[in-house]
């Protein structure tokens, strides 16, 4: 008996082949979508683990004004911290991109490398991979580094012995509060110490050198007891070499304002009470945005992965079970027989069951396999791999992608089988060998008198309510993914030109040592660093002091007070202000807070930004009345390198705002293709179980007189309905479900945000190509109503 | 003659499983005229019902209904012929589950500009009251009304009725007789019966026998029986 029944599984295998097959192609490609993503983001997540263990990855960093002294630096390193200078100094290359230049690491955030080794000689540079990559750098080609354009004599050459990457700088931002990475335009230099050094003393970096150190607290203390030992140390302004420092010091100090000056001197300085206190800022790991990036990063498309995952999970369970109660109903003739001649109801349902569960198990497995081909894990990790600066990760197959690809499908698919079996097998063989219909009251419902063809189209999507239901599930979950993937677009594309437009300006230089008068042609401004709370991310937020006249920023009122400030849109939405709302920011180091009301909402987006009257602001923060830490042009101004923290450019904004839309593109494409992928399968499955199903009544209505076309509107044409006014609940249900998920959640590491609408011609895309699709499958289908010859569908029955 | 079939061939399979059906059958019939085809199980009958329902092809021979040859038409001229000059009543009803009595009299009405009247056809066939009932709340005798009603609803040419009692009892089969006889004293309907039931040539003008694919008896009855007079159904 089992031979035979096993016989007659694989005979219904072969005469349901297609079905099979689209439903195995659905489960392979959902499982390897999902599987690809969720595997390369766990394996993002746990190397990114591993290497930081492996290359020691720094607690935190502080920055100082002066470097610490050696009987300050042994008073933490006694304590039981490890401490490692990370000083760096910025060039501007050939290219007009920005290398960053350190010291090899000894023994915090080492590097490691893709190819090569460290520097040996002086002569030798390892270069950061992405850098390298993005500007064509490889192992034995030369860089040069100095001042090349007005004297070449400072200018050094180097030759390239290593490409890697280190963990302190997982996301290349050149500052903390950039949007996104732009390796075209920024990159990593290591060399000697002894190159180093003789590249400081050229004193042709573009600002003058950055003093941060890397620390490991072992255990020994804590961040806020290491940051209250830093605090405790001063300096001394003499023993400072910088020219630069020492004349913007003398120039104050002379105007016997030495603690103006030193609260006011730095962007940062004015957390500290003590004006003398050396420490610019403490940030622990945890809150550093370019540390752990791309693991932050990815912990986004992990949950987003599961929860499609879930949803596809759900949809097979339902389309296997409308196949299975469709198999049961078909078979309810042989299942009577069978049952009645003493077959029992476990061997029955270890029959049926079969087909569907090694469908299911088999596309599972193979889901898995090519998830975990390079054509899988490996691509989606690529994403990561070209955007942020880590080393070559390995996909890995974890026990959760074993049970969710193998185990799961064919046990839901066993599961569903079981219990519709089972409500079928409650009925007596004679009412299973009859095939009684019963009357169902959402299936028989009463119609008013209408058209015929109408009214025939309304009972078929009535009887097929199951697998309607099933059409519009697929479709919107297809909706979902095709959506978040416009909503990834959309954002993007503002990104691209909402930054663009948004920026006015040519040139922001942000001073460490401003210039007695500010230069020619700009426009002073002074700048607060502030953090704000996002969800897990502390995001920098910038308090912009500006004159009324600042011709850069579009802001009609900017009101004389010190609580009531205009804000960038970017921030509005990020953090969903509306004017007359209050909030706060805090400084760095979360020590004081600040609460503003919002006066006014102006357009900007390439940060977050909080605007206020210049005099208010200076008075607010306690600088001088002529204190600016900011200047804005037009043009291009003649402003030492040594006097500045940094210079954006607005092609430095172009540049960064292009990478987002590049970056994205290719998962763009991809989910709008597993969305349509999604979509046409399922509808196909659908419609096309609908025909077989009704193959009978339409031979019946051929043979009755009705053609083709009639036939393709009585049957085919009213799927129309479903999928119009599936598309109409589901894209503002997919749309609202986004618009709450994607700014709180797949977004929320990125410092902007917009408003989230699509423009009319995204719906009417979406709309267009779901109808597009529609008709093609519908197309697809007419050929399967032709071949439904009556006489040879009347013989079957018989 | 209003159905004309001359010489028609028809056989199934190939090689070792080949099987001809039909063996060269030509009969007529004329407009108005009950016919019943009978014969054996296998003798070909509801092959023969079917090519001239164009639900078959012949391999060869000619088929002509209101002088017009149907042998060869293809795809939507096939359904025109179908849908302009037949209507069928099967064994088993074949109603359309999920629509109401009238809604499948509706199917067919669909298919003319010149219907019966639906309430008549309902009150002829005793069916007003189940007008809105679904199949599955139907005897088996009302749902043969229904499908006949169905196949009345066009007012067909020619009616082509495949075992129309088979699944009835003898009560409700004679119901139906008695209802076919009336549509065709009604309305001059052509009706071809195919039936096993040796009762049913007593009460048509017109008897074919077949046997293995070919006629063995063609007659016309010179003493109709009515239909409520039967025995043995």
């Amino acid at each position: 008996m089992k031979r035979v029944l096993f016989k007659r599984s694989l005979r219904d295998l072969k005469a349901n082949l297609t079905r099979y097959t689209a439903l195995g192609l659905l489960i392979i490609f959902s499982i390897y979508m999902v599987l690809s993503l969720v595997g390369a983001a766990n394996a993002v997540v746990d190397q990114t683990a591993e290497y930081d263990e492996k290359l020691n990855c720094e607690d935190g960093e502080f920055s100082v004004f002066v470097p610490l002294t050696e009987s300050e630096l042994k008073r933490i390193t006694d304590k039981g911290v490890t401490v490692e200078e990370m000083f760096f100094l910025d060039y501007l290359m050939k290219d007009k991109s920005v290398c960053r230049v350190f010291k090899t690491r000894k023994d915090i955030n080492k590097l490691t490398f893709k190819e090569g080794h460290m520097p040996e000689e002086d002569s030798e540079v390892v270069v950061e991979r992405r850098y390298a990559e993005v500007n064509s750098i490889n192992i034995g080609d030369k860089i040069t580094l100095g001042n090349f354009e007005d004297d070449s004599s400072n200018a050094y050459e180097y030759t390239v012995v290593g490409i890697g990457a280190v963990s302190d700088y997982n996301a290349m931002l050149k500052n903390l509060s950039d949007a996104a990475v732009s390796s075209k335009d920024f990159g990593l230099c290591f060399v000697t110490d002894k190159a180093y050094e003789k590249l400081k003393d050229a004193k042709t970096s573009m600002k003058s050198e950055e003093y941060y150190y890397a620390y490991k607290l072992n255990g020994a203390l804590t961040h806020d007891e290491l940051k209250d030992i830093l605090k405790d140390n001063s300096f001394n302004a003499n023993s400072v070499d910088d020219a630069y420092f020492r004349e913007y010091y003398e120039r104050l100090s002379g105007g016997g304002a030495l603690a103006g000056v030193m609260l006011s001197m730095f962007q940062d300085s004015a957390v500290f009470k003590d004006s003398t206190a050396n420490l610019i800022s403490l940030m622990k790991a945890s809150d550093n945005v370019r540390i752990d990036a791309a693991a932050d990063d990815v912990q986004i498309n992990k949950s987003a992965g599961m929860f499609v995952g879930v949803l596809l999970m759900v949809l097979f369970s339902y389309v296997i079970s409308v196949f299975v109660v469709h198999t049961i109903d078909q078979e309810s003739a042989v299942i009577g027989a069978l049952y009645s001649m003493g077959v029992k109801r476990k061997e029955l349902m270890l029959h049926y069951i079969f087909v569907p569960v090694m469908v299911t198990f088999i596309s599972g497995i193979l889901g898995l396999f090519f998830a975990s081909t390079k054509y899988g894990i490996k691509v989606q990790m690529q994403d990561s791999y070209n955007y942020f600066s880590m080393p070559e990760m390995k996909s890995e197959v974890t026990p959760f992608m074993i049970i969710y690809a193998v185990v799961l499908p064919p046990v839901i698919s066993a599961i569903v089988n079981a219990l519709v079996i089972r409500s079928r097998l409650k009925r007596t063989p004679l009412s299973l060998l009859k095939n009684e219909q019963r009357v169902s009251k959402t299936k028989d419902v009463k119609l008013k008198k209408m058209e015929f063809i109408r009214l025939f189209k309304i009972r078929q999507l009535l009887r097929e309510r199951r697998t309607g239901f099933a059409v519009v599930f697929g479709l919107f979950i297809s909706l979902l993914v095709a959506m978040l993937a416009l909503d990834v677009y959309v954002y993007c594309d503002k990104v691209k030109k909402r930054n663009v437009e948004d920026t006015h300006f040519e040139y922001m230089y942000t001073y460490k040592y401003p210039s007695e008068k500010v230069p020619e042609g700009g426009y002073e401004a002074v700048a607060k660093s502030m953090k704000k709370r996002f969800s897990v991310y502390n995001f920098d937020v910038t308090v912009l002091g500006i004159r009324k006249d600042n011709p850069f920023f579009d802001i009609e009122r900017l009101p004389k007070s010190k609580n009531e400030v205009v804000v960038s849109d970017s921030f509005a939405y990020k953090y969903q202000l509306k004017e007359g709302e209050e909030f706060t920011v805090t400084t760095e180091d979360g020590d004081r807070a600040y609460a503003f009301t919002v006066a006014g909402i102006t357009r900007y987006s390439p940060s977050l930004m909080i605007f206020m009257d210049i005099d208010e602001c200076r008075e607010l923060f306690g600088d001088m009345d002529d204190y600016y830490n900011v200047v804005l042009s037009d043009h291009k101004l003649d402003i030492p390198g040594g006097r500045l923290y940094s210079t954006l450019t607005k092609a430095d904004v172009e540049n960064a705002a292009e990478v987002f839309l590049d970056q994205m593109m290719s998962m763009i494409i991809t989910m709008s293709a597993a969305s349509a992928v999604i979509f046409v399968v399922v509808m196909y499955l659908m419609m096309k179980m609908m025909l077989d199903k009704a193959s009978f009544n339409i031979a019946l209505v051929k043979i009755f007189g009705f053609r083709d076309k009639e036939v393709r509107k009585m049957y085919l044409d009213g799927n129309f309905y479903i999928v119009a006014g599936g598309t109409l609940i589901s894209i503002p249900i997919c749309k609202a479900i986004l618009d709450y998920v994607y700014p709180n959640y797949l977004v929320a590491n990125v410092a902007s945000a917009f408003e989230q609408s699509f423009p009319f011609y995204i719906y009417v895309m979406v709309v267009a190509a779901i109808i597009v699709l529609y008709f093609i499958i519908n197309n697809a289908l007419v050929g399967r109503i032709k071949q439904m010859v009556p006489a040879q569908v009347l013989k079957n029955r018989e | 003659m209003f159905v004309e079939v001359s010489d028609i061939k028809k056989s199934y399979g190939e090689g070792g499983s080949y099987i001809q059906v039909l063996k060269g059958i030509s009969a007529g019939v004329s407009q108005g005229e009950m016919c019943v085809i009978q014969g054996t199980s296998g003798s070909g009958k509801s092959t023969f019902l079917n090519c001239i329902g164009g639900l078959d092809e012949v391999d060869s021979g000619s088929i002509r209904i209101a002088d017009k040859e149907i042998v060869g038409l293809k795809g939507e001229k096939l359904s025109d012929y179908r849908r302009d000059n037949l209507g069928f009543i099967f064994q088993f009803y074949n109603l359309v589950p999920n629509l109401t009595v009238r809604e499948n009299i509706q199917v067919c009405e669909y298919l003319t500009n010149a219907p019966l009247s639906m309430n008549e056809l309902l009150d002829v066939l005793g069916l007003a009251e189940h007008a809105d009932k679904f199949p599955s709340q139907l005897s088996g005798g009302q749902q043969q009304r229904c499908a006949i009603a169905r196949a009345l609803i066009k007012n067909p040419k020619l009616l082509l009725c495949d075992e129309p009692t088979g699944a009835l009892d003898s009560k409700t089969s004679r119901d139906i007789l008695i209802l076919l006889e009336k549509i065709n004293a009604v309305y001059g309907t052509t009706m071809m019966i195919v039936t096993h039931n040796n009762s049913i040539k007593n009460m048509v003008d017109h008897v074919i026998y077949l046997k293995d694919g070919e006629i063995s008896k063609d007659y016309y009855n010179e003493t109709k029986v009515a239909a409520a007079e039967l025995e043995d159904l």
